[in-house]
This record gives C-alpha cells, structure tokens and sequence, in this order.
C-alpha cells in the first residue's frame, strides 16, 4: 500500500523541483551574428576582429563573408579559413564574396592619383601586390577546409531571411557584399536587427579618407542610405585610441592554448620609425567594433549623426560625409550611431580574455 | 578556390559575325551572297540548340521576344531573369510567370534586379507598357506558379560557369542582372559565349535616344551596368535603336493581324498586349506600327546573319544630362591618346538589319510554335 504522505512529499518535491527550474535563468540567447570581412592574414584586425566573435561563447557566427579590400578576397578566404582551424571552429561557414568594387576600379584609383597626388593606402591595390586570382603560400599554414558553396550576398539574404529581427550584421570591410545583399533582397535592412560597421571618419581630414569606403564608395553610399532599424558606426577617431602593442601582445602568449599562441606568433608590428600618433598597423580599428558588438558597455561616448559617403568623382571620392542632428543634411542621409570613445582597460581585458580561451562550438 | 583567367586575348567567339559590312557595302563590294556570318547556333534537327538565358524587363516588346525565343527551334532557354525598367521588378516577375504558365515555357523564372546599380529607382513608364506592364488588357495577372529560389544574379553565374563557353545572355532591359552577376563572379566574362545587348543608339540612322534625346531606355536606366558591360572582353554585340527602329522592321497592323489568326493562343495574346504599345507609337511617333526592340535583339541570337555589323568601343555617359548616352569609336578611329578610350575592348555594333527576314522569321516561329498552343518542347 502506498504512503499518501510519502506521495505527498513527492508532490512537493516535484512541485519545489518544477518552481525552481521553472524560475531559474534560461541561459542568455546568444547573439547572431553575420562577420562580414576584408580578412587580411595573419592576424591583423581583421583577423583578430573574427576571431573575438569566433572565440565569444555569446555570439552564434552564422557565417563569415570575405570581401576584397585589404587582400584579395580569396587569399582572404583561405586565411580566415586557416584561423577557423586554428581556433578548433570549421563548423562555422565561410563564403567568398565581391572580387571587384561595384563601380570602383584600379584605372578609377590611378585617375585620382594622377589630379590629386598619391593615396596613403590602397589595399590590395597597393603597389606590389599580387593579382586578384593569384596565390601567395600562407605563413600560419594552409588551410585544408574549404569555403561553403554560394555567394557571400545570397548567404547574407538567406541568412537574415531565416531569422527575421534576430541577426546583427557586422562589416568591417568593403561594403560591397552587403550592398549586392541589398540589390538581391531591397527589404533586407527592415528584417536584420541591427547593422554594425567599421569605416568612415569624422573629426579629421585624414579620418574621413578611410580605406573601406574609399575601396567601394558606392557599395558605402547604398548601404548607409538603406532603412535599416539601427545603424552603429565605429570610425577611425575611436580606432586611433587604440594600440595591439607589445604588453597586450604578450599577455595573450602566455595562453598555451592555440588562439592566443597564433596571435604570439604572427600579430603585426608597427613599422621602426612610425609616428606615435598615427600606428595604422597596430591600431584596433575592427576588434572596437567588435566588443561593441560582444559588449556595448565599453562604449563610452557615442552620439548619433548623419553619416554619408561622398560619390561624387573628386578629390572627396569615397570621403566620410556626416553632419550633427541639427545640421543640414542631404534629405536622403540616415542616421548612424556613432562610436568616440572606450573604456580601453575594459576593452583590452575583453580582448585578451577572448584570444586566451580555447573556443568551443558551445 | 581560385581560378585564372582562361580566355586567351584577341581570341574571338566563334559566333562573331563578318563585320565591317558597312565598309564593303560603301566600297560597293557587298555582294549579296557574300558575309553571311554563320548562324549562332546550330539549325533545327541538326547541332546542338543554342543555350540562352533571355534577362527581361517584361514589358509589352519583352513578352513578343520572350515567345520568340520560346517557340525558336534552335534554342534552348535555359531561365528567364527579370529586372526592373519597362516596368517594377514586381510586375516584371510576374508578367514572367504568366508567360511560363500559359505557354509552357519550361525555363525558370528567377527574380532580379529591383533598381539600378546605382542611381535611384524611378518610375516606370506606364504610358508605353500600362500599369502592369502588359498593357492592362489581361485582367488580373495572378499566375499560379513561383519563381525560382535562386536569384537572378546567382543563376547567371552559374549557368555560364556550369557550362563554360556555351551560355550566351540576351539582355533586354538594364544590363543590371548581367552586371550583378559579374560582381558575383567574375570569371564569367571568360566563360559566356555571347552578351547580346538590346540597348543603346550610336545614331547610324539618326535614332539617338527614346527616353531622352540622346538615351536609349536600357542605357538610361542603369547607365552605370551598362557602361560597366563593355569595359570587359567578352564578346558583346549591341543591339541598339540604330536596328530597332528601322521602319521595314517594324509590325503593322496586318503583320499582328496575321499573328492573331494563325499563331493561336500566343498570336491572339500578342495582339491584345500589342494594342496599348500601338497607341504609343501612334502618339509619340505619329506611326501606326510597334518597334518590337526585343525582339529583334532575340533575332540577333537565332539569325546575326539578317544583322550588318561593325566593330568599335563603346562607352556609356553614366551622369547629368547626357545620362545613358552610348558613344561609339569605330575601329581605327584615332583618338589621338585619350585615355578615356585607352585599353578598352572592341565589340560590336549592330548598324543595319534586313527588316522583312526579321519579320518573316519572327512569324514563321509564332505559326509554326504557336499556333499548335503549347510549348514546343510538348511536340
């Protein structure tokens, strides 16, 4: 015969045991993120950028896109995908993406040069560099994965298709890909959550010429002036604040574990004899981005403005255009949250602790 | 993966037909059975059918190319690609659709381009195609059927790099679809058989525009894939208003009469669609006839042997007012070092067509295909 009281007291252990679980927190839902990337290798920003997402157990990457822009994109495509390797992470897809600007080209870069003098950088456009469909052997190691079938702007469609109002999508390159995405799907910016951006300049002349939107101004140009539900810009004035230097470098090589001793190995150094004000190489102009995506907390001072490019074929091509709120603006101009200063101690720890954890697909 | 670029330069399609007749004719050596370039594809029964992706902007000249290219014995259609331009993308989808569903068309359809690569959308020219783009005599057009998943873009490039050096691409609205498709990949400026481009005017016969006085529509719409179109080496010929205005190329009333009666179902359906595109002509041209543009640029496709050709560079203005202005610089024309007409490829330049063999081709199709009803595939 059954104890009624013994059954009671299942009861309310069940009952205590269901409350509790019922209460407790479900874990966090983790952000979707698309990586959209000029992926130079190894290391680099863009590089280290990826991997912070990659190595982020808040972040699901439903996939990385590569773009031309600093490389060629698929000598990008086989750097990312060796990071992938490296990090333990080839079960997350990587597409190629835009070879070429969509108007933009190198005759277009040699025009300017001859009016207006040289430019400072031009990517993979830069003088000694290989052809867009050459391969050079890569120093980390080759990769043995391969990209996923499809095209960068179709996986960008498919992808904020499947999850309307849920995935953020980050680009810390050219804005070519996301600007085809745009042509091959008009209402993408309405059904994305958020759009996160490195590029562009504000305060300074040298800030505004910045290379992303110089290399595609017109992929630039559509993508700032589509509808999108919110639109956070990270430019160079917040880039500049930063430094990948020694201390920070050492730090994350004394991680054994195989991120931290990539980064030992292969992160870039600023040239000998480099203005300390101006360290182009070693400035953290997309991980900022990124922890603002992990982490927005470490934004300090952002403001919204219109951000614009300039298209028109002078000497401002591919120039950051943007005015304060209360300032006239092309009618046609949208706004941008816009990213001026970090809690930087707060931003390097985040930093170092993603590139010293051993990244698990959980 | 990473590819090299196969074409070996100066090495030209096999599809190019004898050019500079123009030259011959004035020298006075065009003799009537010399400079018949080879047709494109192989004839009915005997090669391999020719393999084409028809890019639309449907849009009443569409619909009569789109039927042409359908009941052609020596194509094989491969997909239809819509754009914005004669009409919205939205219709323009559509209009596709219905086309499959009612003639059995088996191509897919696949949806493109909504607006120019770069200049804002603007509005589509209801006076000339009606409000739904098929001179709103059809009622509703509501088909049954959907698109491709695959955008219009992606199955260009792939079509062309599934099947390298046998896809040719007829555009017939803004080069727009083509252009995305090169951004995508591109390698298929080395793999695409043929670009047959309905689009443009040099003036040869004084036609220079018909949006604004120096524009042809296609051109102006997206000037930018247009100008983008010739700066690359595949083999493009320019299908332009200097052919498609030609007076004895053009359908009257008895030529669409004779469709209605003896093409069946697609003959009756040409002619009700026909009827909006006639009043423009009648009050924009003061003609009773249509200028069937794309149709003509179809013909190019199937019979270049009806087409006088010549060889030169083009360029499109992209800006201001002379937007969508296409300028023609013949091969060996001295521009005295311009840079601007530096290192560009040659392509060429449609610049006369025999009227009466386009018509008598256009209608043997129509009543030999339509008037059996269905698709020609069904035979």
């Amino acid at each position: 015969m059954l104890d009624h009281r013994l059954i009671a007291g299942w009861m309310a252990a069940l009952t205590i045991a269901g409350g509790s679980a019922a209460g407790a927190q479900p874990p966090p839902e983790k952000i979707k993120v698309i990586v959209d990337q000029d992926a130079r290798g190894p290391c680099s920003t863009d590089m280290q950028s990826v991997l912070m997402f990659v190595q982020s157990p808040r972040v699901e990457v439903l996939g990385i896109t590569i773009v031309s822009g600093d490389l060629w994109m698929d000598q990008e495509t086989l750097h990312t995908l060796r990071a992938l390797e490296i990090a333990g992470r080839t079960d997350i897809p990587v597409y190629r993406g835009a070879v070429f600007p969509i108007l933009n080209s190198k005759e277009e870069t040699e025009r300017w040069e001859m009016q207006y003098g040289r430019h400072l950088y031009k990517g993979a456009w830069n003088d000694g560099m290989p052809g867009p469909y050459e391969r050079v052997p890569l120093p980390e190691g080759e990769p043995t994965t391969k990209p996923t079938a499809g095209h960068a702007a179709n996986f960008i469609v498919d992808a904020v298709n499947a999850h309307p109002g849920e995935v953020v999508l980050w680009g810390a390159g050219p804005l070519t890909n996301i600007a085809l995405a745009l042509m091959l799907d008009p209402e993408l910016p309405a059904k994305a959550k958020e759009l996160v951006l490195m590029g562009g300049g504000i305060d300074r002349a040298e800030y505004r010429k910045e290379f992303n939107w110089l290399w595609d101004p017109e992929a630039a140009r559509k993508v700032l002036r589509a509808p999108w539900k919110k639109v956070t810009i990270t430019p160079v004035d917040i880039s500049v604040k930063t430094r990948h230097g020694p201390e920070l470098v050492a730090r994350i090589g004394s991680s054994p574990n195989p991120v931290a001793q990539y980064i030992k190995e292969f992160h870039r150094t600023s040239p000998p004899d480099a203005d300390p004000d101006w360290q182009p190489w070693i400035f953290m102009w997309d991980e900022i981005s990124a922890a603002a995506v992990l982490d927005p907390t470490i934004i300090t001072e952002q403001r919204e403005m219109y951000v614009d490019v300039d298209i028109d074929h002078g000497i401002n091509y591919g120039y950051t255009l943007a005015w304060e709120l209360d300032q006239q603006h092309p009618p046609d101009a949208r706004k941008a949250w816009v990213q001026f200063d970090l809690d930087l101690d707060r931003f390097y720890d985040l930093y170092a602790d993603l590139m010293m954890r051993r990244a698990s697909p959980d | 993966m990473l590819r090299r670029s196969t074409r070996v330069p100066g090495v030209e399609s096999l599809a190019t037909p004898i050019v500079r007749r123009a030259f011959l004719r004035r020298a006075g050596l065009l003799l009537a059975a010399a400079g018949a370039p080879p047709a494109l594809f192989g004839q009915a029964g005997g090669a391999r059918r020719g393999r084409v992706i028809l890019d639309v902007d449907i849009g009443i000249d569409d619909a009569f190319a789109v039927l042409l290219a359908h009941f052609s014995p020596t194509i094989d259609l491969l997909g239809i690609t819509t754009a914005f331009g004669n009409t919205t993308l939205e219709n323009s989808t559509r209009n596709a659709l219905y086309i499959k569903e009612r003639f059995g068309v088996e191509a897919q359809v696949y949806r493109g381009a909504a607006e120019p690569l770069h200049h804002p959308r603007s509005e589509p020219p209801v006076f000339v195609h009606g409000e739904d783009g098929l001179g709103d005599v059809e009622g509703r057009i509501a088909p049954s059927i959907r698109e491709a998943d695959l955008s219009a873009p992606e199955f260009i490039a792939r079509a062309i790099l599934g099947d390298p050096g046998e896809v040719t691409v007829v555009t017939l609205g803004p080069a727009t679809n083509l252009m995305l498709a090169r951004l995508l990949e591109p390698a298929i400026v080395d793999h695409v058989r043929d670009v047959i481009v309905m689009g443009g005017a040099v003036g040869f016969a004084g036609e220079r525009g018909n949006i604004t006085t120096v524009a042809e529509a296609n051109a102006w719409q997206d000037p930018h894939a247009m100008a983008d179109l010739f700066r690359f080496p595949w083999p493009v010929t320019m299908v332009g208003l200097d052919v498609t205005y030609a007076a004895d190329a053009s359908m009257d009333a008895a030529f669409i009469e004779e469709l209605r009666t003896r093409a069946g179902e697609a003959g009756a359906f040409l002619e009700r669609i026909n009827r909006q595109y006639r009043r423009f002509y009648r009050s924009s041209r003061g003609v009773d006839v249509t200028f069937q543009h794309d149709s003509i640029a179809v013909a190019y496709a199937i019979a270049p042997s009806l087409f006088e050709v010549e060889r030169g560079k083009v360029k499109v203005l992209t800006d201001g007012v002379a937007r969508g202005q296409t300028v023609f610089c013949p091969e060996g024309h001295h521009t005295f070092g311009d840079p601007e007409w530096a290192g560009l490829p040659t392509h060429r330049v449609c610049r006369g067509i025999d009227g009466p063999g386009f018509l008598d081709l256009y209608a043997r199709a129509l009543i030999g295909g339509g008037a059996r009803g269905g698709g020609r595939r069904a035979e």
